[in-house]
């Protein structure tokens, strides 16, 4: 029987500097595998312990994976400061459903990140700059973090907007010199300072004809919902990535539910129309 | 149903004859709740435990710590584990209602199934046999069950004078029996057990008259909010001991260590009443307060798992998480509290 507790080999062979605690990890997988955007893996560090993120990269069938990590617990700062490129780490999945791109055909994708939240969305982009992009109406990126240094995928977003139906406006939480004196200034993107809400104020977006995704850190995924429904959106167009502390990946530990749902393996990208009576921020 | 007569004489042999297939366990009377022992010889005679045994059949099926994987390493990738065949012999009711709430999280999902569940529970040969008393805090009938087994079995005994009214609930139990030609049980015999069945589920009506709630537990849980009718959970120590003995509790965690050679992976058992159970790296916590956690362990159980798995509770009311307690809560008290509660609130309105 296959052990769905089996971690498989995967090369690391590249590890790229993000923000000063935000690192991409680049692996080279021992057979290839089929991912949709938003599903995740559950990374190993051998001896050391596992922790679910969501590939960064280009979804589909991969043999090379990006996993974008920010430096914050046991199992990342291990990653962050010890492990080497030409190291076999372990991956299982990809588990969940991943984002409901489907959606997004004729209407317009808001796509909401926060910090290193822009790392799940950044394969759900990609997901819609392929074959989809020609369905979709419009891709509005919004996207905050806590200073212009803490911004990921900066070399990207100038090319993003080119394509023509992206547009994207950034905020950083705080005013910060170099961020003012335009020292960080990116062609065709609005720039702000205010928590990533503020970004929301005056949308310009036909919210009828609008699904919003949004990741994050879950006190910004409360507010981004609360703003969304005083906005106008129903809750069965707002997709939250719940990417809450998960161990077995496979609905069987109990330990990433919101109600009768298991992030794990209904999510981690859920309706907030589905989650909306269970609490789902719970004291967050 | 082809129910037959196995007389007291004979338990021996019938002993005897699962023994050759499995190492034997048997639930025996003591005092207060029943213990599980094992049967190293095969005993003349046995007095089986008239109420559920302390300990749940938990243990036989999850391991406390589980190897769940070597890596790197062939052998672990596809794997059957090789659990030791066991028989339990005198279950109560509630313990095997409970193994069907495992079953379906780690047996009957289409996507993923846990190969070390599946082989321990292959493994395990179950016979129950009805309770001829009750214990002051078992409640299985407040939740619409019976203080016997009708299924999940593979031999069910009756008490009845002289032996026991035996039925076979699947294959390997049916050719137990068989192999003991034992003659059809008479009118009798299972009149007696019906009268056992009905004098025990009355004791239960009884026992737990002062409990009866006027809406059901799931209905109490979907109707209520902040914390009304929460005054129990002022007791709990968070000690997570009702999640260890509830014989439907099943998280758990996974952890790794390094090894000389290689490195292993382990499954433990784990508890919603933790404080750290669902708390994520940087120190985000959904349940933070004490009061959320001991919610959701009722959610859990009469709302979340019956939404999620046919509308079954994931409580067979054995009243273990009562009796062992540290702050002495009585979940029946709870939902008779919520229950108060909501009728204040419905006579506000």
């Amino acid at each position: 029987m296959k052990n769905i507790y089996y971690p498989y080999e995967a090369e690391l062979i590249k590890i790229k500097d993000e923000t000063p605690n935000i690192k991409s990890f680049f692996f080279k997988l021992s057979q290839p595998l089929t991912f949709r955007e938003g599903q995740f893996m559950q990374l190993s560090v051998p001896g050391i312990g596992e922790a679910p993120f969501t590939p960064s990269s280009k979804p589909g069938e991969v043999d090379e994976l990006v996993i974008t990590i920010l430096k914050t617990g046991r199992v990342t700062d291990y990653l962050h400061e010890k492990v080497k490129p030409g190291e076999i780490l372990g991956l299982r999945g990809p588990f969940g459903h991943g984002y409901p791109t489907h959606l997004f055909d004729g209407k317009t994708a808001l796509v909401i990140g926060g910090g290193v939240g822009l790392a799940p969305l950044r394969a759900c982009l990609y997901g819609l700059f392929g074959e989809r992009y020609e369905k979709v109406n419009r891709i509005s990126i919004k996207y905050g973090a806590r200073s212009p240094y803490d911004l990921v995928f900066r070399d990207e977003y100038e090319e993003w907007v080119k394509k023509g139906k992206v547009d994207m406006s950034i905020s950083i939480d705080r005013p910060h010199p170099e961020w003012e004196k335009g020292e960080f200034k990116f062609e065709g993107v609005s720039q702000t300072v205010g928590l990533v809400t503020v970004l929301l104020d005056n949308l310009d977006v036909d919210i009828e004809n609008t699904y919003a995704v949004s990741c994050g850190p879950e006190i910004m995924l409360k507010f981004v919902t609360y703003k969304l429904l005083d906005l106008g959106f129903k809750p069965e167009q707002i997709y939250l990535s719940m990417n809450r502390r998960m161990s077995c990946g496979v609905g069987k530990c109990h330990r990433c539910n919101i109600g009768p749902y298991y992030l794990c393996k209904d999510g981690p990208d859920m309706c907030y129309a589905d989650i909306m009576n269970y609490d789902p921020f719970g004291s967050i | 149903m082809k129910r037959v007569f196995l007389p007291e004489k004979k338990l021996k042999q019938f002993f005897s004859k699962i023994s050759q297939e499995y190492e034997l366990f048997a639930c025996t009377r003591s005092e207060g709740a029943g213990r599980i022992v094992r049967l190293d010889d095969i005993p003349e005679e046995f007095e089986f435990a008239p109420v559920r045994t302390a300990e749940s059949l938990r243990l036989f099926l999850l391991k406390l710590r589980q190897l769940v994987a070597k890596y790197p390493s062939d052998e672990y990738k596809d794997i059957t584990p090789d659990f030791p065949r066991r028989a339990v012999i005198g279950v109560k009711g509630c313990d095997i209602r409970g193994i069907k709430i495992f079953d379906e999280v780690f047996l009957n999902d289409p996507d993923y199934v846990d190969p070390f569940y599946k082989s321990a529970r292959e493994s395990l040969f179950l016979v129950s046999i009805d309770c001829t008393d009750a214990l002051d805090t078992c409640f299985c009938n407040l939740l619409g069950d019976k203080p016997y087994a009708e299924e999940g079995f593979d031999i069910n005994l009756s008490p009845v004078d002289g032996g026991y009214v035996a039925v076979a609930g699947s294959e390997r139990g049916s050719k137990i029996l068989s192999s003991l030609s034992l003659s059809e049980a008479e009118q009798q015999a299972i009149s007696q057990m019906e009268t056992n069945r009905e004098t025990i589920l009355a004791k239960l009506e009884e026992i737990n008259k002062e409990f009866k709630t006027e809406k059901s537990y799931r209905e109490l849980l979907e109707a209520s909010e902040g914390a009304d009718g929460w005054e129990t959970a002022a007791d709990c120590v968070g000690c997570g001991a009702c999640t260890n003995v509830c014989p439907t509790c099943f998280c758990f965690t996974l952890y790794d260590l390094k090894g000389k050679d290689a490195n292993y992976r382990f499954s433990v058992w784990d508890s919603c009443q933790y404080s750290g159970f669902a708390r994520m790296a940087g120190g985000t916590n959904p349940r933070r307060s004490l009061l959320e956690r001991f919610k959701h362990r009722y959610n859990h159980k009469f709302l979340h798992y019956p939404i999620r798995y046919n509308g079954v509770y994931a409580c067979v009311g054995c009243g273990r998480c009562i009796v062992n307690c540290l702050g002495k809560i009585d979940m029946r008290q709870t939902f008779k509290n919520l229950d108060e509660a909501a009728k204040t609130a419905t006579s506000k309105e």
